[in-house]
């Protein structure tokens, strides 16, 4: 018997325990779960979809003495199978452009967990994906961000992100309500 | 003493960030919308997202009842009544206020009742113990021997009705089982649901103003919630 499920059963297998509640869906790890399920039903190496056993739920509850598995085994040991669009242990800055100078640019970044500290630093602009250059002008602004990810094969990863903060232009009416906001709160201040 | 206090602190905090897996943001506003207007070349158009994340959206509907489509760092899913942004990536949660801002910013006619800013930390809680733990501690879960064999928590949601900061909506806390792969299997999560009406005031500038502090409480919250289960 192969031991390759298909990425099609990974969505099958997924819809299947979540529409029968059999375990959460969180646990699921589809490769040792459809794998110990093909041993015990001595299914055919190519039919892998569980939807064909809709049975499946009801032979565990009634025959759980027949499998040699528990459903808590199962749901361990998948570290392989961690989602990968999942960003872990974040640090993040918002920057503001201060000067250009040829291929680098140089940036003041306000931490985002701590508003306390900032710190000023450089970035070629290769490093800026190439949708995102023609935001670049000084006083820009941008996030940043280091963290961990998983690669689709489970390889945590390190990785930094620059993404430019986008935002509509402003119009006659925007600038009205600002200017009428500023009239406001200096009417506010009290000088003492 | 007071050192002995830090300490704990410290170790606590640590822990918390250390066991804290993965941190989901979606923030829901509801009111009256159309969904076939927020569509991926409509956001790229506005100059909102990349022309080339428009390209590569996974578009799954668009349609005048529904459009749900995910644009690699964010989810959308809008209906008549309720539009809805999600991200499981930290990097993207201040691009998520911004799209929903300029968007609302666009479609400023739109009549909104309210809206929340949902944070769902996943715990990853590594072993047998740490996991029965975590639920025995909120729910004792001996007070349940008598009627039922070896209980377990699924679900505890504690509602606060009349919010302690003066805001009108609710604020929620659920403890449930999580929605995504843990590593090893012994997961919780923690959904912290802060709900706020917005009624008459603009919604821009009302929901502009409560981000930063939904994040504080949240994390106090959450971080409190882990010292309580974790002394």
């Amino acid at each position: 018997m192969t031991t390759a499920t298909p990425a099609y059963t990974t969505h099958t297998a997924n819809n299947y325990q979540k529409n029968n509640n059999l375990f959460p869906q969180s646990n699921l790890i589809t490769n040792v779960l459809s794998d110990k399920i093909k041993t015990f039903f001595s299914l055919n190496a190519e039919d892998t979809r569980l939807e064909n056993y809709g049975n499946l739920n009801t032979d565990y509850v009634y025959h759980k003495e027949k499998f040699d598995f528990e459903i808590s085994d199962i749901v361990r040991s998948n570290n392989n199978t961690k989602r990968s669009n999942y960003f872990l242990k974040t640090q993040k800055w918002f920057g503001h452009i201060t000067e250009i100078k040829g291929a680098v640019i140089f940036a003041r970044l306000d931490d985002l967990n701590d508003f306390t500290t900032h710190e000023i630093a450089e970035f070629d602009i290769e490093d800026i994906p190439y949708e995102d250059r023609e935001l670049i002008s000084i006083g820009a602004g941008f996030y940043f961000s280091i963290g961990q990810s998983y690669d689709s094969n489970g390889q945590l990863e390190r990785k930094s992100l620059i993404r430019f903060q986008r935002t509509i232009p402003w119009d006659e009416t925007n600038l009205e309500t600002i200017l009428e906001e500023a009239d406001n709160l200096s009417n506010k201040l009290k000088w003492e | 003493m007071h050192r002995h206090f830090h300490h704990k602190y410290f170790n606590n905090h640590q822990m918390f960030k250390e066991y804290l897996e993965t941190y989901k943001l979606v923030i829901v506003v509801l009111g009256n919308f159309n969904p076939s207007i927020v569509h991926p070349f409509w956001l790229a158009h506005k100059k909102l997202i990349r022309e080339k994340e428009a390209q590569n959206a996974e578009v799954e509907v668009v349609h005048k009842e529904i459009s749900r489509f995910n644009i690699g760092w964010a989810h959308f899913e809008i209906t008549p009544q309720k539009f809805q942004i999600s991200t499981t990536q930290e990097p993207y949660f201040e691009p998520v206020r911004d799209l929903v801002v300029e968007i609302f910013k666009i479609l400023k006619e739109t009549p909104i009742d309210s809206f929340g800013i949902n944070h769902l930390l996943y715990f990853d809680l590594r072993d047998k113990e740490r996991h029965f733990n975590f639920g025995n501690k909120l729910a004792p879960l001996n007070n349940w021997n008598e009627f039922l064999n070896d209980p377990r928590l699924l679900v505890l949601q504690i509602t606060e009705r009349e919010r302690k900061d003066g805001l009108k909506g609710t604020y929620n806390i659920i403890i449930q089982a999580p929605d995504i792969q843990i590593a090893s299997g012994f997961g919780a999560m923690i959904n912290i649901n802060d709900d706020i009406k917005c009624e008459n005031l603009d919604f821009v500038k009302f929901f502009t103003e409560n981000w930063d502090p939904s994040f504080k409480k949240a994390d106090n919250t959450s971080e409190s919630i882990w010292n309580k289960i974790n002394n």
